[in-house]
């Protein structure tokens, strides 16, 4: 039992913890800082036995981790989103997508694709469902390991998007049988993941990246690589589908998209944070370069199995290697 | 028809739920783009507004079509969706085929 300072309260007129911003708190700062129980004690994050395995996992993967910075908790979102803005915010979103799919739906969209088109969206669109499910549980991953709280928000408002285009895949799966029975829409959809030549190089990149524990190269790896790449497939695939007069799946594509710009707008912040600590560049381009090879696999086996696009590979190439280059780390 | 087809799919710009930010970009696309065709195509509660290769929607010439100051934001918040790169800076937004071009 040690002697506790007494802490001085009088006279202050907010959280201690956020007494040196000079501002009244808002309410991202209320409702999202310093939340975590588990940075508190180093030698037991999840209280208990110090050789406890959650203990000692998160010692390795968060507290040794090679990514360092002596003040995580100075993490902001861009965005100051909260659940309750979040919420709103993605209610909208959600209604413009019902539109959209009731709007196709009504002047029976489905039914006038072209016949390649139909089997493009087989082979690439509606295995995307695994490629969502992957990329909800890797941002599940960012929210269980992450150092701060601010930074554990973000992450959970990315698996959220992540979610919410894993449903909208599958609502379009079943809409696409009832078009297309025997066309192989929602039961072929496992082989094509786990087969199709266009995919492995994408399902290569998901399971190697859940398979990394470190939290810092783990989240490197998902928003600064992988995440990215397959946003770029994504940015090819709604070009097809729009010269291939697919204006429903083009334009859910792009309505993702939207959520894609906000998971890099906190990205950026977060890596700006972390090249503040001078080792730390090193660490992540190490990073960087380590999986930009697994990210640049994925586009271009995606995009070649793309229809009419003889550039879009390159081109998703390059939108990866301009945002890493918007980091400053390419 | 093959060259149509590669043609749509450079068609960039965003898509704006119906209402004065609507109506006010597709006057201001006219000013912010003169040397390009604008295509708007509108849906059941929001237009999509775009340009082959690039489109630019700037702060002054919205302000100006909405006859009050006009925040980035704004669009953001009656932006569904977009097609292309999109480049946001503090005095004009800018949506891009290609990273190539700038």
């Amino acid at each position: 039992m040690t002697a506790q300072t007494p802490v001085q309260t009088k006279g202050l007129k907010t959280w201690s913890a956020l007494l040196g911003n000079k501002k009244r708190p808002s309410e991202y700062e209320i409702v999202t800082h310093g939340l975590h129980y588990r940075t508190r004690k180093a030698e037991a994050p999840y209280e208990l036995d110090t050789n406890l395995m959650m203990n000692q996992w998160y010692r390795k993967n968060v507290f040794q981790s090679p990514l360092q910075h002596p003040d995580w908790n100075k993490f902001r979102d861009p965005d100051q989103l909260t659940y309750r803005a979040y919420m709103t915010m993605q209610d909208g979103q959600e209604e413009y997508v019902d539109g959209l799919l009731r709007e196709h739906a009504e002047r029976g969209h489905d039914k006038e694709l072209p016949a390649d088109w139909v089997k493009t969206l087989a082979q690439l669109y509606t295995p995307l469902r695994y490629v969502q499910g992957a990329l909800q549980m890797e941002m599940a991953y960012v929210v269980q390991m992450a150092p701060a709280s601010t930074i554990t928000n973000c992450a959970a408002f990315q698996e959220a998007d992540a979610t919410r285009w894993l449903s909208r895949v599958a609502y379009r799966t079943r809409e696409l049988a009832n078009a297309y029975p025997g066309a192989g829409f929602g039961e072929k959809e496992r082989a094509e993941w786990e087969q199709a030549p266009a995919l492995q190089g994408m399902r290569e990149a998901v399971e190697k990246m859940l398979a990394t524990y470190d939290w810092g190269e783990n989240a490197v790896a998902a928003n600064v690589v992988v995440v990215r790449a397959i946003e770029e497939c994504l940015r090819q695939l709604a070009r097809a589908a729009r010269a291939q007069q697919d204006s429903l799946t083009a334009m859910m594509l792009e309505a993702q998209l939207r959520d894609a710009e906000r998971s890099r707008r906190w990205t950026l912040r977060l890596v700006e944070q972390a090249l503040e600590v001078e080792g730390n560049r090193s660490v992540l381009e190490g990073w960087v370069k380590k999986w930009t090879p697994l990210g640049e696999k994925a586009i271009d086996a995606f995009c070649a199995a793309l229809p009419g696009l003889p550039t879009a590979a390159q081109d998703a190439r390059d939108g990866l290697k301009a945002f890493q280059k918007s980091l400053g780390l390419a | 028809m093959n060259a149509t087809i590669n043609e749509e799919a450079d068609f960039v710009g965003p898509i704006i739920t119906v209402g004065e930010i609507a109506d006010a970009a597709v006057e201001a696309a006219e000013l912010d783009n003169p040397d390009r065709e604008i295509r708007v195509t509108p849906g059941p509660s929001y237009i999509r507004l775009e340009a082959r290769g690039q489109i630019v929607l700037s702060v002054a010439n919205m302000s100006q079509a909405l006859g009050r100051p006009f925040v980035m934001g704004e669009l953001e918040k009656n932006m569904p969706g977009f097609a292309g790169f999109i480049r946001m800076g503090s005095d004009s937004v800018k949506f891009v085929a290609s990273k190539a071009n700038k």
